[in-house]
């Protein structure tokens, strides 16, 4: 076999991306983040005008919807759009084959480290859309992305093509599935789950272990149930041997999506760093809440390897899942404030 | 109860200085609890009942107040509204439960002059929250409006008021700089800039006039920023500012104490959140061109110097007060008493 050329591939290799950091692997990290800028700089001068002296520019992820930033690259990919959470616009990612092949490398650490993956052939309810049926947000294409963590015995979209959740599809779903052995895997948006915890109704026992994948936040949509109550009312409504609930985390804008741990808090693997910001741009202190910061190295087609999200985290170290890396625990994404013009308008008040 | 007993009532209530619910910093606090004590002047009710509705009418009935949550004046205003015209109230209120509470109280509305329901979108039971309802004063976003459009029944009335949007425009030359920009912190800061009349958005024809305005209101003590906009601050802070860097042209800067923003561009689309957003350029061109892409949506123009006449807006006045419409003057270019009462005509000799 031979050695990895390139610092973002021996940053791929590394043996156990859940280990606790040495310096080594910041150095390592810092050789692949500089590679990544090189490749940037040398293909995007309209990136390389947002550097100065000599600093990498922390993106916002909202400027990737304001202007075209992305960086020319050979060779076919495919097109992920934002859910348009930020600004009220979205943003089409371009992902090339190289890029997406270290994505999947680095995503099947991610789900083997969170015992996401099953050699048995599983059922798949997806909360979410067909990404096939339309123009879709990109979670829709990355919810059925992961459904490569099992052979798929039968997948079933419960959202329609206009984004409509299906409850009834859903519970008669799990209804027939209800009497068989194959796993089920649940993955969609948190706010369709909500609506399947509240929708529940009769109970609709599993006799298989049942694993599920929430993400996207609410989007808007005023949150009913926290996470603890959507768990225990699934609970209460399948009542599988086993249930195992976690959340996802991550943007179109950034090459990695994240499992959250035992605690629901993520824990960010090697490939990657993560960071909260406070209101200054500065590093926020453990437990304070401020905007959480990413990197990674590993987009060739977005200059996007320093983001600014518009997403709301503290941090900390000592989890009590036992992981070694610190957390991140997220908290919201903020959105614009009421009053802020009206096309993007919310509640407004009077006067 | 006739107006002047309504008003009686209420300034019994308002003479006390009630605290409001709300995280409101102590200027809107004060300019809320002043507003309440003109509502309450003896003899404004009646006058603009007298005013706004002429010849015989009857109250729509049983009205049911959909107001946003943060929005005080707007509740306290909605429900004495419907009371000077003789209706009956259901309010759909959670975080102004109390002030509701409070408000059937000193105004002495029994049980079924004044229904409180939970406010629980989600759950909401549409049929029984419309179930007797003549009319509905609604006042929030697009979403509220469009779902109420969906479940009102035939026949009661809808009472919008949508999301509107307030702008200011600087015309020729200006002397008094300290006074424009105190005005312009007002207006600008009241409400955390959160309300209708809140203006966005500060055209201004001379560059230099705007580069004056901004080193001033850096400079000036406002009322802080907290949480969650400080943070949205920043992120669209990093994002004008890299635009800069494009090639686009914006100065952009936060104030480190308050955390409001100044930003001057040529374009509105480049404004922070929560700040003052100076657009440069030929006053009529620009604000006709603004006045056209937010047609549906605009409400005060704050004016100062010569600013040209436009239509659209539903009430202009000078900046520093572009909150203080007057009480008896329409609002969003309605007849707020008139559209709560049903009137009634009769054919000759009868």
């Amino acid at each position: 076999m031979t050695e990895p050329s390139t610092a973002v591939d021996r940053l791929l290799a590394l043996p156990d991306p859940y280990a606790a950091i040495t310096p080594a692997d910041d150095a390592l990290f810092e050789a692949a983040m500089a590679e990544c800028d090189a490749h940037h700089l040398a293909r995007n001068p309209r990136y390389a005008q947002l550097w100065h002296g000599g600093e990498r520019p922390l993106l916002p992820v909202g400027l990737f919807k304001r202007t075209d930033l992305a960086t020319p690259v050979d060779g076919d990919g495919m097109w992920l759009t934002s859910s348009g959470t930020s600004s009220g616009t979205v943003t089409r990612v371009f992902f090339d084959r190289a890029s997406m092949a270290r994505i999947q490398r680095s995503m099947r650490q991610i789900f083997v480290h969170a015992r996401f993956v099953d050699p048995r052939p599983s059922n798949f309810l997806l909360l979410s859309p067909d990404p096939a049926s339309g123009e879709h947000p990109g979670y829709a294409t990355w919810f059925e992305k992961l459904t490569c963590c099992a052979p798929v015995h039968e997948r079933v979209f419960a959202v329609d093509a206009a984004g409509r959740f299906q409850p009834e599809l859903a519970l008669a779903t799990l209804r027939r599935w209800a009497e068989g052995t194959v796993p089920v895997f649940l993955f969609g948006r948190t706010v369709f789950f909500e609506q399947l915890a509240a929708n529940g109704g009769a109970q609709i026992r599993q006799r298989a272990s049942v694993r599920g994948l929430t993400g996207g936040d609410w989007h808007g949509v005023v949150k009913q149930l926290e996470r603890g109550e959507i768990l225990k009312r699934l609970d209460a409504l399948l009542r599988p041997p086993s249930l195992d609930l976690r959340d996802l985390f991550g943007l179109t804008e950034h090459p990695l999506h994240y499992i959250s741990c035992t605690r629901g808090r993520f824990h960010v693997p090697k490939y990657a760093r993560a960071q909260i910001v406070d209101e200054t741009g500065a590093p926020a202190a453990p437990g304070a809440p401020g905007l959480i910061r990413l990197s990674c190295p590993l987009f060739a087609s977005l200059p996007s390897h320093d983001l600014l999200t518009e997403d709301r985290g503290t941090w900390g170290e000592g989890c009590p899942c036992g992981e070694p890396l610190p957390y991140i625990a997220y908290l919201d994404h903020i959105t614009a404030p009421a009053g802020t013009g009206a096309p993007d308008a919310g509640e407004h008040a009077r006067t | 109860m006739t107006p002047d007993e309504l008003a009686a009532r209420l300034r019994r209530w308002v003479e006390h200085e009630p605290v409001l619910p709300g995280a409101l910093d102590p200027a809107t606090m004060a300019f809320c609890r002043r507003k309440l004590r003109q509502l309450a002047e003896p003899g404004l009710l009646r006058r603009k009942l007298e005013r706004e509705v002429t010849g015989p009418w009857e109250p729509l009935g049983r009205v049911l107040l959909v107001i946003s949550e943060h929005d005080v004046l707007g509740t306290v205003a909605g429900a004495v509204a419907a009371c000077a015209t003789g209706n009956r109230l259901r309010v759909k209120a959670r975080t102004t439960r109390p002030l509701v509470e409070e408000l059937a109280r000193v105004l002495e509305l029994g049980p079924d002059e004044c229904e409180i329901l939970d406010w629980d979108s989600r759950d909401q039971d549409d049929r029984a929250m419309l179930e007797g309802v003549d009319g509905v004063l609604l006042t929030g976003g697009d979403a509220l409006i469009r779902r109420y459009r969906t479940i009102a029944p035939p026949g009661v009335r809808l009472i919008e008021f949508g999301p509107k949007i307030g702008v200011a425009a600087i015309g020729g030359e200006v002397e008094d700089y300290a006074t424009l920009a105190g005005s312009l912190a007002s207006d600008v800061t009241l409400f955390g800039q959160g309300v209708c009349s809140s203006p966005q958005v500060i055209f201004v024809e001379d560059e230099g006039t705007a580069r004056v305005l901004r080193r001033r209101l850096l400079d000036m003590k406002l009322p802080p920023l907290t949480g969650a906009a400080r943070l949205l601050q920043l992120v669209r802070l990093q994002e004008l500012a890299l635009l800069a860097r494009l090639g686009d042209e914006i100065i952009v800067d936060v104030a480190p104490h308050s955390g409001w923003g100044v930003t001057i561009s040529r374009d509105p689309a480049h404004r922070l959140p929560k700040g003052f957003a100076f657009v440069v350029g030929p006053l009529h061109v620009q604000l006709t061109a603004f006045a056209q892409a937010n047609r549906r949506y605009l409400q005060t123009l704050g004016t100062w110097g010569p600013v040209p006449e436009l239509d659209g807006f539903t009430h202009r006045c000078r900046i520093g007060r572009m909150h203080d419409r007057p009480p008896l003057a329409p609002h969003d270019g309605v007849l707020e008493l008139a559209s709560l009462v049903r009137l009634v005509s009769r054919g000759d000799g009868e």
